[in-house]
């Protein structure tokens, strides 16, 4: 994924910082990351209608923290932060709601790759959707961020607070189990 | 999305898995993005809104929702599986049974009447009124003037003219009395005994003092042997 840099983070800060363009900064802000965090959380919930529930959440939470937002992170590594928390409770919440086990959740996200009119891959695609959806949220996480955002993994540390190495780990055990899975349902 | 070119090390483990375009196989309804835009910007919007307008359940209020909520669930079913409770109507009762209570209701009124309708707070004064008129009337009493035919001096003075009229008939008729009886006592004792009991008791100078006594009562009548009746009772008395 190749960003889309229509405008400097630190320009969108400048001006949110400025109660007459607060509004233009975040009007800026959502044109730049708006995709961004939309598939990060769609490629985590499965369904439209859930991401799309959080994604707004996530940007309410922006509009109200950015004023606090100190430069000692790049914004969107902040962004992808509040992002992905929203997820994970997100997805625990689900489990806790319904009272069923981790398995019936990932069954339940499964089902939603059925669903033709919004899922568009292929046979193979499914199959890789299905084997992230055996990885631990965490993990499948970062293998996302990795594998589709191409993100760093100095990013991707900044993100999870998770270090590099064990980000590494991670993603490369990911890689395995993936593999495996697509090699064990043939 | 074209995800391709990048060069990991993982993909010497994962040939299968690096063989594959990076694609994104998940879609979004048509002008998803150009909607989510002003959507988030709305939401952003009303957020201060819906913070402040807090709805709150009573306590315990989802603690007892699964439950009411299975109860409401098996009572909708058991109207389904009982619709009917048994009981009958007359036909068209439900009809008519709004006119009829209704009819009910105007008999009722015109039968008590029409309401009355007294002033506010008449009962909590009317103990009052009722004590003032009877209790208070008692402690101060108009008075009634009484016009008498007479005075009211007029029958103290006629009793008192009685009393006088009559004690002084009785007091001379007293006196008269003792006077006769004294006299008739006297007249009947014989001289000689009176004579022989005055030379028996009398003292000396006695005699003196009858004479005296006669002399100063000219006006008495004498008896027949030369001395009053006066002046003898009076000597016996002074003597007694």
């Amino acid at each position: 994924m190749q960003y889309m840099k229509q405008v400097e983070d630190s320009e969108i800060l400048e001006k949110f910082a400025n109660d007459h363009t607060r509004n233009e900064a975040f009007s800026l802000l959502l044109k730049k990351y708006q995709q961004k965090v939309y598939w990060h959380v769609r490629r985590m919930v499965i369904d439209h209608d859930d991401a799309d529930d959080l994604v707004q959440d996530i940007f309410v939470k922006v509009w109200k923290y950015l004023a606090n937002f100190r430069s000692d992170s790049q914004l969107y590594t902040w962004l992808y932060r509040i992002a992905t928390n929203e997820c994970i409770t997100f997805l625990n919440k689900k489990k806790q709601k319904n009272n069923v086990p981790l398995d019936d959740v990932i069954y339940g996200l499964a089902d939603k790759l059925e669903d033709t009119n919004y899922f568009t891959g292929d046979k193979i695609q499914k199959k890789l959707q299905q084997a992230l959806l055996t990885l631990p949220e965490k993990q499948r996480l970062v293998f996302n961020m990795k594998y589709y955002d191409d993100l760093k993994y100095e990013d991707i540390s900044e993100i999870t607070g998770t270090s590099v190495g064990a980000l590494k780990a991670s993603f490369h055990l990911a890689v395995k189990k993936i593999e495996r899975f697509l090699l064990s349902n043939d | 999305m074209d995800l391709t070119n990048r060069h990991e090390d993982w993909k010497d483990d994962a040939p299968n898995l690096a063989a594959m375009d990076v694609v994104n196989p998940f879609a979004v309804p048509d002008n998803y993005f150009e909607n989510l835009k002003e959507n988030i910007t709305a939401r952003v919007r009303i957020e201060p809104i819906l913070s402040r307008n807090k709805f709150e359940v009573p306590d315990g209020y989802f603690d007892m929702l699964e439950e009411r909520i299975a109860s409401a669930i098996w009572l909708d079913k058991l109207r389904e599986d009982v619709p009917s409770d048994g009981f009958n109507v007359p036909e068209g009762y439900f009809d008519s049974l709004s006119e009829s209570l209704q009819t009910r209701i105007n008999i009722e009124q015109a039968e008590t009447g029409s309401e009355f309708i007294v002033p506010d707070g008449y009962f909590d004064q009317l103990q009052n009124k009722i004590l003032a008129k009877t209790v208070g009337a008692n402690e101060v009493q108009p008075e009634a003037k009484v016009r008498r035919l007479v005075p009211g001096w007029f029958k103290y003075a006629a009793a008192a003219c009685i009393t006088a009229v009559v004690a002084t008939g009785v007091y001379l008729n007293s006196r008269h009395n003792e006077s006769q009886s004294i006299e008739q006592q006297l007249a009947e004792i014989p001289e000689q005994e009176i004579v022989n009991y005055l030379q028996a008791y009398s003292s000396l100078g006695d005699g003196e003092v009858i004479a005296e006594h006669l002399e100063k009562t000219n006006n008495i009548p004498r008896t027949e042997d030369g001395f009053s009746k006066q002046e003898i009772e009076e000597y016996l008395e002074s003597t007694l």
